[in-house]
């Protein structure tokens, strides 16, 4: 026999690498992600503005010929290929590449963490549903049931709107109205089901198992059952919602923040710059096409590397979100 | 076997009942218990007077204990005794007339992008490999990718506006020129369908590709069937069923409440538009009626389509049957 | 002996099926040939992975595709089907040449209903008949395979058939066009032995009655002496041997069928004398033991509409050192008995003492002690093992757990396991997937040795296991059995296997016991008609003369 030592997790890497446009889709994002990192250092060192600095009434000097940030009629100046004012002004006069890197940081912070909630959340009563079953599976199902059928974007928009005014208040817990915290609950909550139901499917699968029978057979407790045999099981199925649940929630926000629900203005979102973008679309269609452009390449590349991470797993494996 | 029909309906109508009833007590806690402050200032709208705030409080019973308040809540939206405090309107009139735009909006893109995703997932899982597949694969791909609202947007504005081809917004009424009314609805029916038809293209391929390897093929097959009898009623039967049960709560979720965002942007004065409306002025009775319907709506219609389910895949009628 | 001077229907001569995979070409069929002649029943055996499914799909181009690469020669009635247009083998599929499937229940569409299935494959050959004419000939056919009751089957769902049932449905769609030839992939390998007897007679009776020329693919040498005239060995994809049944088992002249048939456990070989260890006093006693499930039917999942009876009352006893064989079928209960012996499911009523103590009561924290003298090893090696551990971290787990050791003393132990199943300290670092599933057995063996039980229950443990590799897994116990002094429950439906590892056998039926004794006893002279008829069923490796009986 071949002296080969390779675990599952190796040989899913092995066939991720060999798949380019998976690799092309995480560099993408990698790349994404890092130049909104470095949202701060554009502003400071070359754009000398921040996100949220108007510049109405001041003046450009675009191709040798001083111009007006925003001309009478209201209309900004477009792309400059320069410095200042990269890629244009909006109608506040505010520097758009500078407000990209940064509402890209609000965008990814908030799909990132709301992801990440969610997997925390759906993991713990996916796996609790299916390994426990009987009642606590019962009245899990039923939970995940009401919350599959409250819709998305509403649901988010209604949360968005009743905490608008005041933030949120349970018992100790309060939340301010502008905080980015309240986008991040809604996302999170809305895609726990897309999450826990096949998380609950391979639990339950899983339970059957023989090597989860042997490891009972040999005097281990549930929870270290749970974490030592379960889990590992259960991991290929998180690694590839991942990717999935973070490009939906990022979709999601902006959605949000387009309906004026989410990201709450003046802070820059890519959703919030497509809302302010469309009023001016006829006089300035880049400050439409530009932040959509941005979305679309983050999600295109995540759902690129989704598509490689579950191809890479189990190329029979079916795997469904979002709306 | 009507039997084990009946009984599983009787099942899923008893469990929506306890749903429907779970999702209004979560509407009533979204609205009334989460948010801090005091609910009547929040329903008064932007600029309340204080005798406007008295009003609402003694109508809304704000006073009174958290399941009476919920008693109340449901009587007024149930009854249609809700009015936005804004625009003096009644809510639930103007979510009726908004109702047969929304549905022109979600019927149309429905069809379209059910019609469209059979179409290409059979065609991509028959070529499945090669290079129409590969390149309609990454056109889903993209689709999946954008953002409704932008994508409407666009559309809106350079099939729209600049080129002239299409209206950029506005609805007709069917009644008044049917023409019309579908000229107005192409733009948003594609931007409604276009993501969906991503996602279930993609589905029915998966699902085409796995059942062609299942052995009742085979057996079809090795009875020497003609191919286009297999792929009929032996791949196709099987293959459709749970897209088919899929397509019915994405329609009830659009119908429901997804359609929001096209609407806003083709201007179609829908009830997902009322509703957006009333956020962007803080009216929150509006929301909430829209919000709870649009979640009724979405629970019966879920209810339905499992239960068309049952009626045609006879394995699903056992207790527990196969859960998504 | 059949016509045999009669000319052959079916001649395929050189046969090659090859596939390209990710991991290189793979001969499925590297050169098979052999003759099927009407009235005939032609057995093509051998193991998994001998190719006899892919000569047997090949035939009617089954297994065709843009990997595949399939040459030679396969002639009915003079045409040839290798390489044949899809359009022609359409009409031979089904019309000429039968196809019965192994799973019944994946065979069928699960969607439509048996006699509907049935009339689609009348229809597909017989365009001119109409519904009702094709229905009626569907209900004709059920009732023909022995189905009582034919009218209702016909409307029933296969998933509401027995499994038996569900066998002898799809015998008859194979039929229903009225072909020449049947093609039979492990018909009754599915099955409990009763039933593949009554469907082994059926295909006998249905080969003579309509003189088709029948080719049964089976890994069971028994069914090949019971139901055949001739036999080919395939092994790796060629012919080894072929000839008369009569002939093969007599005079083997390839050591591969000599292995295979010396393999067999066989209910009339004599058992070579083993020492048995006697301890003092019983270690296992079981009483009463209760064990239901209830039906749900509420609502919301919550009231019984009834109860499976899965353990009804048994009970046992296993001296120290001692061998026990639970013999039963599918839904005797067996298998959910030995889970309640160990507490894996909490048993409803009885008592079970080991070493004296009583269990059913037992505190978790004294029941976890205790576990480590009561091991099991899995049915199924491909589920048994944890696919993302390493098989030292497998076979330390109960090591670990009870804390008995750790570090070096850790690793030490585990390699003395793995060498003591045949395996080597090497394999420590290897996965599962790595491994054969005799291989995985063995691996399981020792996990279930390493805490150094005093008993263990090993359920349906060489199942799924090839003959050959069946031969030495059972050696393995027999011999770690002596070597160890254990003890065991040993849970089988093949009652060759527990007689050649058991000194006493135990036949369990719905849940309740119906005969104990002596293995050998019970074996030649079962005095309960159940288990006669049990044991009667067995095929043997012994080609008889004459075939007849009642189906």
């Amino acid at each position: 026999m071949a002296p080969s030592t390779d675990g599952p997790w190796r040989l899913t890497w092995r066939r991720l690498r060999r798949d380019r446009a998976a690799l092309a889709g995480g560099l993408v994002f990698a790349l994404i992600a890092l130049a909104c990192l470095a949202a701060p250092l554009w502003a400071r060192h070359v754009a000398g503005t921040g996100p949220e600095e108007n510049h109405l009434t001041e003046r450009v000097v675009v191709d040798g010929v001083p111009t007006d940030v925003v001309d009478l009629r209201g209309t900004p100046i477009g792309p400059t290929w320069s410095g200042r004012f990269f890629l244009g002004a909006d109608s506040n006069g505010r520097d758009v590449m500078v407000r990209l890197l940064y509402g890209g940081r609000n965008s990814l912070l908030v799909g990132l963490a709301a992801a990440l909630g969610t997997i925390a959340v759906g993991l713990l009563l996916g796996l609790l549903a299916g390994y426990h079953r009987g009642r606590l599976d019962a009245v899990v199902r039923w939970a995940l049931d009401v919350i599959w059928s409250l819709p998305v974007v509403l649901v988010g928009v209604a949360l968005g709107t009743a905490l608008a005014l005041g933030g949120l208040e349970l018992g100790p817990l309060r939340i301010g109205a502008d905080s980015l915290a309240i986008p991040i609950l809604v996302i999170a909550v809305v895609y726990v089901p897309y999450l826990a139901r096949p998380v609950r499917a391979r639990a339950l699968a899983l339970r059957e198992r023989e090597f989860v029978e042997a490891a009972r057979a040999q005097g281990m407790g549930t929870a270290r059952i749970v974490f030592t045999e379960v889990l590992p099981n259960v991991a290929p199925t998180l690694v590839v919602f991942l990717p999935l649940l973070v490009a939906n929630a990022i979709l999601l926000e902006a959605a949000l923040s387009f309906l004026g629900a989410g990201v709450r203005p003046p802070a820059p979102s890519w959703g919030t710059m497509i809302a302010e973008g469309e009023d001016l679309i006829v006089s300035a269609p880049h400050l439409t096409v530009v932040p959509g452009l941005m979305l679309v390449a983050t999600v295109l590349s995540l759902n690129l590397l989704g598509e490689g991470v579950r191809d890479a797993l189990d190329p029979r494996a079916k795997v469904r979100i979002g709306r | 076997m009507g039997g084990s029909l009946a009984r599983f309906a009787l099942r899923r109508l008893a469990s929506m009942l306890l749903v429907l009833f779970a999702v209004s007590v979560l509407v009533f806690v979204i609205f009334n218990v989460l948010p801090a402050g005091d609910p009547a200032v929040r329903m008064a709208g932007k600029v309340p007077t204080e005798a406007q705030v008295e009003a609402i409080r003694a109508e809304w019973g704000f006073d009174d204990p958290l399941p009476v308040q919920y008693l109340t809540m449901m009587r007024k939206l149930l009854t249609g005794d809700v009015v936005s405090y804004f625009t003096q309107q009644n809510v639930v009139d103007e979510i009726l007339k908004g109702l047969p735009r929304t549905l022109s909006l979600a019927v149309g893109a429905a069809v379209i992008w059910m019609a469209l995703a059979i179409a290409l997932g059979l065609y991509t899982a028959l070529r499945a490999g090669g290079v129409a597949d590969r390149l309609l694969g990454a056109l889903a791909l993209v689709g999946v990718s954008l953002p409704v609202f932008w994508l409407g947007a666009l559309l809106s504005h350079y099939l729209g506006y600049r080129a002239g081809i299409f209206p950029g917004g506005g609805y007709v009424p069917l009644t008044e020129s049917p023409l019309q009314w579908a000229w107005h609805l192409v733009l948003p029916w594609t931007t409604l369908a276009v993501v969906f038809i991503g996602v279930y293209s993609r589905l029915l391929r998966a699902d085409i590709i796995e059942t062609l390897g299942e052995g009742h093929v085979r057996t079809a097959r090795a009875k020497g069937l003609s191919e286009r009898r297999v792929l009929t009623h032996h791949v196709l039967r099987n293959s459709l069923l749970p897209i088919l049960t899929l397509w019915g709560l994405d329609f009830g979720a659009v119908l429901g409440g997804g359609a929001i965002l096209t609407e806003t942007v083709f201007d179609l004065q829908g009830v997902g538009q009322y509703a957006a409306d009333s956020i962007g002025q803080l009216d929150l009775p509006p929301v909430m009626a829209v919000t709870l319907f649009g979640a009724f709506f979405i629970v019966v219609l879920n209810t339905l389509v499992e239960i068309a389910h049952a009626a045609l895949d006879p394995r699903v009628r056992l207790e527990g049957g196969s859960r998504r | 002996m059949r016509a045999a001077a009669s000319p052959a229907l079916l001649e395929v001569r050189g046969l090659r099926v090859s596939f390209r995979t990710d991991r290189g070409v793979v001969r499925a069929v590297d050169g098979v040939d052999f003759d099927l002649r009407a009235g005939e029943v032609l057995a093509l055996v051998g193991e998994s992975g001998s190719g006899k499914t892919a000569t047997a799909l090949a035939l009617l181009g089954l297994n065709r595709g843009p990997n595949a690469e399939i040459d030679g020669s396969a002639r009915i009635g003079g045409a040839e089907l290798i390489g044949a247009p899809e359009e022609e083998l359409r009409r031979v599929r089904g019309g000429q040449v039968g196809f019965v499937f192994q799973d019944a229940m994946t065979a069928f569409n699960p969607v439509y209903r048996v006699g509907a299935q049935i009339v689609e494959a009348i229809r597909a050959h017989r365009p001119e008949s109409g519904r009702e004419e094709a229905r009626a000939r569907a209900v004709e056919l059920l009732d023909a395979v022995g189905i009582p009751d034919p009218e209702r089957a016909a409307d029933a769902y296969p998933h509401e058939l027995s499994g038996g049932m569900r066998q002898r449905a799809l015998i008859a769609m194979a039929l229903a066009p009225e072909p020449e030839a049947l093609i039979a992939d492990e018909p009754t390998t599915a099955l409990d032995v009763t039933v593949q007897a009554q469907i082994l007679r059926l295909l006998a009776r249905l080969n003579r009655e309509r003189q088709l020329a029948t080719l049964l693919i089976t890994h069971d040498l028994g069914v090949v002496a019971e139901t055949a005239d001739r036999v080919a060995v395939m092994r790796d994809g060629r012919v080894v041997e072929a000839g008369l049944v009569e002939e093969v088992f007599r005079r083997p002249r390839d050591p591969y069928t000599r292995a295979l048939l010396a393999a067999v456990p066989r209910l009339d070989r004599p058992l070579a004398r083993r020492a048995r260890a006697r301890g003092d006093g019983p270690l296992l006693e079981v009483e009463g033991l209760v064990k239901h499930f209830p039906l749900r039917a509420g609502a919301l999942g919550g009231r019984e509409a009834g109860r499976v009876r899965a353990v009804d009352g048994i009970g046992l006893r296993i001296g120290a050192g001692e061998a026990l064989g639970l013999v039963g079928e599918s839904g005797s209960g067996k298998t959910t008995a030995c889970r309640a012996i160990l507490r894996l499911v909490e048993p409803d009523a009885g008592s079970i003492r080991f070493d004296g103590v009583e269990l059913t009561a037992l505190p978790q924290r004294r029941l976890r002690a205790l576990r480590a003298q009561m091991q099991m090893v899995f049915q199924d090696p491909w589920s048994s093992l944890n696919p993302r551990h390493r098989v030292g971290r497998i076979v330390a787990a109960p090591l670990r757990v009870h804390g008995v050791a750790s570090g070096r003393e850790l690793r030490r132990r585990v390699d003395e396991l793995l060498e003591t199943v045949g395996l080597s300290p090497a394999d420590r670092d290897r996965f599962p997937h790595e491994f054969s599933g005799g291989q995985r057995q063995r691996i399981g063996i020792a996990r279930a040795l390493a805490l150094r039980p005093r008993l263990v229950v090993c359920d349906e443990p060489v199942s799924a296991l090839d003959v050959s590799i069946q031969a030495q897994i059972v050696a393995l116990l027999g011999e770690l059995r002596e070597r160890l002094g254990l003890a065991y429950l040993f849970v089988a439906h093949d009652i060759a296997v527990v007689r050649e590892v058991c000194d006493r056998i135990a036949v369990m039926r719905a849940g309740r016991m119906v005969e104990e004794g002596e293995a050998e006893r019970v074996c030649a002279a079962p005095r309960e008609e159940y288990t006669q008829r049990l044991i009667a069923s067995v095929p043997v490796p012994e080609p008889r003369a004459g075939r007849a009986g009642p189906v």
